[in-house]
């Protein structure tokens, strides 16, 4: 089964845009606002990986992520921002919030598969380490 | 009358005398004064009205002279006052202190009378001329700030796809990308017409342009302005009325009074929900002519209003149907109709709507 990955973005563009790239490998799903993608979250649709963009109406990245980071069935969603802000300060905030990577818009399509793949193997080994474990 | 009439200065000096006959001097050039005996109540009288220039005696009890500038250079909205120092003494190291303190000149006791206002006169001059540059500069930072913001975004949507394309993401003639090209021409489209906007308002920045007043059909203006946003309201299913006299004229530039109500009918159309209505309407007073443009939009709340024509502002909202804006067409607006010598309002209650009235003189002023 494809893992699932839901994408933030206010601009339909780039939200359409980023779906197409995705979809050649994974199910995607796509939210306007941090507030649509949390009622999308709350419904018990849990993806396995968010892309999300910083600047959005209602609810932006930022205020997103704080929200995810709360919830306790939500925090280990790994989530990629993408921006068109260029601000190592916004960026170095993200991640101390627990964001797992930034990457600046226009971004090249290839290199967010294969940040995604590489969050994905890493979360693999991870759990294939704690199942020797035991 | 010339332009120095009424400015305020304000006198500090702890002797009575000289407060007195400063004063009278100032007053005979037909400046308005004030006047303080101490650093403290000098410092004090500006939270009440604040001077075009403050004349400081520099030896004082308590606080001296410089001391009170200083403190005054601390405030942001007093800092730029000038301060010229009264002084009986001009040892180099005084004066020294007396400018890096932050004063602006020096004058020696006793004064000339004629050199006290020469010189009062040139400060205030600078010190306006200082306060223009200081404007224009964030007129231009909000242009970049609308630059670096709008005109990026599409850029960058375009850029995406010809990568994803190019990379084989995805393929030409599938539905996603049919999708992602409508929209991408859109968003190019209003990038299109916002850099037409900033050209507009750049050049109308110009003072050597002059704009070109003569009578102008205004309902044949409003017609044609309508007409132009047909498409954007059809889309909403927005029908527009207008009610105006087809004789109803104004003294006014043809090419502005346009941009004018091309804008303040595209925001009616943004801030209005689907199949609601907008309505134009132009009647004539004894001197002036009167457009009022009403939507049945979400409106607007009291601190949206006084933002709107803040130049420094960089406000902006999406319409409706989530469509962008630059709060640039707003700042336009209001600039054109002050060239054109006409005067513009805003009423508006959320969830109910918001009413632009513009007012132009029908006849060249005399």
């Amino acid at each position: 089964m494809n893992k699932k990955i839901l994408v933030l973005d206010d601009k339909s563009e780039f939200r359409r845009l980023t779906k197409a790239i995705l979809s050649n490998k994974y199910d995607v799903e796509s939210a306007e606002n941090g507030l649509e993608a949390l009622s999308i979250l709350q419904s018990g649709d849990i993806p396995d990986l968010i892309v999300s963009d910083l600047m959005m109406p209602v609810l932006g990245g930022e205020g997103f992520l704080e929200q995810i980071k709360k919830s306790g069935a939500l925090k280990s969603i790994p989530i990629i921002f993408l921006s068109s802000i260029d601000d190592v300060e916004q960026r170095e905030k993200l991640i101390n919030m627990g964001a797992n990577d930034y990457l600046l818009k226009p971004y090249n399509p290839a290199e967010l598969l294969a940040r995604i793949d590489a969050i994905f193997k890493s979360i693999d080994s991870k759990n294939i380490s704690e199942s020797q474990k035991h | 009358m010339n332009k120095f009439e009424n400015k305020l200065i304000l006198v500090i000096d702890d002797n009575p005398m000289n407060v007195m006959l400063a004063s009278k001097t100032l007053e005979n050039f037909g400046f308005r004064t004030s006047s303080a005996e101490s650093a403290a109540l000098g410092i004090e009288s500006l939270s009440t009205e604040i001077p075009s220039l403050i004349l400081m005696d520099i030896m004082m009890p308590e606080m001296d002279g410089y001391e009170a500038c200083r403190e005054i250079k601390k405030v942001e909205k007093w800092k730029e006052i000038p301060i010229i120092f009264l002084t009986a003494n001009v040892h180099t190291e005084n004066l020294l202190e007396g400018f890096a303190a932050g004063g602006v000149d020096y004058i020696t006791k006793p004064f000339k009378g004629e050199e006290l206002n020469v010189r009062i006169k040139n400060h205030i001059e600078l010190a306006e001329s200082r306060s223009t540059i200081l404007e224009m500069n964030r007129s231009r930072d909000k242009l970049y700030s609308i630059i670096a913001h709008d005109v990026r975004s599409p850029l960058s949507g375009i850029l995406q796809t010809l990568d994803a394309i190019d990379q084989g993401y995805i393929q030409p003639n599938s539905e996603d990308f049919k999708d992602i090209i409508h929209q991408l021409k859109i968003r190019t489209k209003d990038t299109s017409t916002l850099l037409s906007s900033l050209l507009e308002w750049t050049r109308s920045q110009d003072p050597t342009k002059s704009i070109q007043q003569k009578q102008t059909n205004i309902s044949v203006l409003l017609h044609n302005c309508a007409q132009l946003l047909e498409a954007n309201a059809q889309n909403k299913g927005i029908t527009i009325s207008i009610n105006i006299d087809n004789q109803i004229e104004a003294f006014c530039d043809e090419v502005t009074i346009h941009t004018v109500f091309r804008n303040l009918i595209s925001n009616a159309i943004k801030f209005t929900k689907n199949n609601g209505t907008i309505s134009i309407e132009g009647k004539q007073s004894e001197d002036n002519v009167i457009i009022t443009v009403q939507d049945s939009g979400i409106g607007m709340s009291a601190e949206a209003i006084d933002t709107i024509f803040e130049k420094n502002q960089h406000f902006t909202s999406n319409g409706t149907a989530n469509e962008q804006g630059t709060g640039l067409g707003l700042m336009l607006v209001k600039d054109f109709v002050k060239m054109n010598k006409g005067s513009i309002c805003v009423e508006s209650t959320i969830g109910v709507g918001t009413t632009f009235t513009v007012e132009f003189p029908i006849y060249k002023p005399l």
